[in-house]
């Protein structure tokens, strides 16, 4: 399998602080679902966050073998932790057709790849409402789905699962299981992780401080307990 | 019905760059009459239509305080932004967004202001969201409007304010760059 993403001893700190990540390395492949795991403040949102180039970190970041870039940063799909972030047209529709007429996809075309990714996330009958007018829930969704539309390789989710009820997050769950791009879960909620992701990273304090297949990481309590996650 | 509402919005924008230019204080006041009764129109009553508009009246008298502390001579500015205020956002609240958006076409300067107004309606829904919630916050948190501490949690409150303004205006703005709309 071909890896998607590559991260070579990637070290961030904010200005004057303390570092924030330390010598982070680890690789994603095509169709793969990996989850990082850690505690409030481990430094998730901020991994995520350097691996987009929206932070400038040392180390090697690679995607789809090339370096970030906009060329390689259109290939990948972003949600988040705030849907409100994301979405701001009038409609569904229009949050998710526009980006794909802009790239130059005929407006029929972009419509009807919008309500086909919508469909995937039980979002269909919403397509002209605005986002604003959704359950949390539904915003979610509505947030994977504009990602979605884009056709993307390579899926990063920031905190999916935040504020959201248990029926709204088997709903995600559900979605994001039959989902057949890579996938980067950042969460602190072990329990989502366990039933989505095939591999998962435990961060702490900035580091990897482990890293393996999902079950078996997430069944060892003294690890989990040491990081803070129970 | 979109073809009026489109049209009212227009002449609302225009009288709105238009009070700009006019310095004859009888005609701005009756501007900014026309504008309250207009939001009184659209936000069903005065008294909601004066409450929606009271941190721009706030600015506006803060506005004047610093110029007559300052002992500089009164200028017509104060009414100027009350009134552009009013118009523009009365004419954002009749604007037919749906269909504006579809409109315009790809990469032409139509789309480009579609979409700049389109995050400037955004960013005032979080905007106000936000302000909402720290001001409400601060309320609990004190037992009289003017009471011991008001001053200081007030303080508080605004810089929690802002700070936390900066940190959306950063995420939406970080979000709409990945999705190749910022450019």
């Amino acid at each position: 399998m071909r890896p998607v993403l590559e991260v070579e001893n990637l070290s961030f700190s904010f200005e004057q602080g303390k570092p924030c990540l330390r010598d982070i390395s680890f690789q994603v492949f095509e169709g793969e679902c990996v989850g990082i795991v850690g505690p409030n403040g481990a430094g998730k949102s901020t991994l995520l966050w350097c691996l987009l180039g929206l932070l400038k970190s040392n180390g090697s970041i690679r995607l789809f073998g090339e370096k970030v870039s906009k060329r390689s940063l259109a290939r990948v799909g972003v949600v988040f932790q705030n849907p409100e972030d994301q979405l701001f047209m009038p409609s569904l529709m229009e949050d998710l057709t526009l980006p794909l007429i802009n790239r130059g996809l005929p407006r029929e075309a972009a419509r009807g790849r919008a309500l086909e990714t919508l469909r995937l996330m039980g979002l269909a009958d919403l397509a002209e409402r605005s986002a604003t007018q959704l359950s949390l829930g539904e915003r979610k969704r509505a947030s994977i789905a504009a990602a979605l539309a884009g056709s993307p390789e390579l899926l990063l989710l920031d905190e999916p699962t935040a504020e959201l009820d248990g029926r709204s997050e088997r709903q995600l769950k559900g979605a994001l299981w039959q989902l057949p791009v890579a996938r980067v879960i950042a969460t602190h909620h072990v329990e989502f992780l366990r039933e989505i992701t095939t591999r998962t990273l435990v961060l702490c304090d900035g580091r990897i401080v482990s890293e393996g297949p999902t079950r078996e990481l997430l069944a060892n309590e003294s690890l989990l307990e040491e990081a803070g996650l129970i | 019905m979109r073809f009026a509402r489109y049209t009212a919005a227009c002449c609302l924008l225009g009288a709105a760059v238009g009070v700009a230019f006019v310095n004859a204080p009888v005609w701005l006041l009756r501007a900014v009459l026309l504008g309250f009764l207009l939001r009184a129109m659209l936000w069903s009553g005065l008294g909601r239509a004066v409450r929606a508009a009271l941190p721009v009246l706030v600015f506006a008298a803060a506005l004047v305080f610093v110029q007559w502390v300052s002992r500089s001579p009164l200028t017509l500015l104060p009414l100027k932004v009350v009134a552009v205020f009013l118009f523009t956002t009365v004419a954002f609240r009749i604007l037919p967004w749906a269909s504006l958006a579809s409109c315009a076409r790809p990469g032409s300067l139509l789309q480009t202001l579609v979409l700049f107004a389109l995050f400037v309606r955004h960013f005032a829904h979080i905007f106000t969201g936000e302000g909402l919630r720290m001001f409400r916050a601060r309320a609990l948190c004190i037992s009289k409007p003017c009471g011991r501490g008001a001053f200081h949690s007030l303080v508080w409150a605004l810089a929690a304010f802002f700070s936390r303004s900066i940190v959306r205006a950063e995420r939406f703005y970080a979000a709409q760059w990945l999705r190749g709309w910022a450019e």
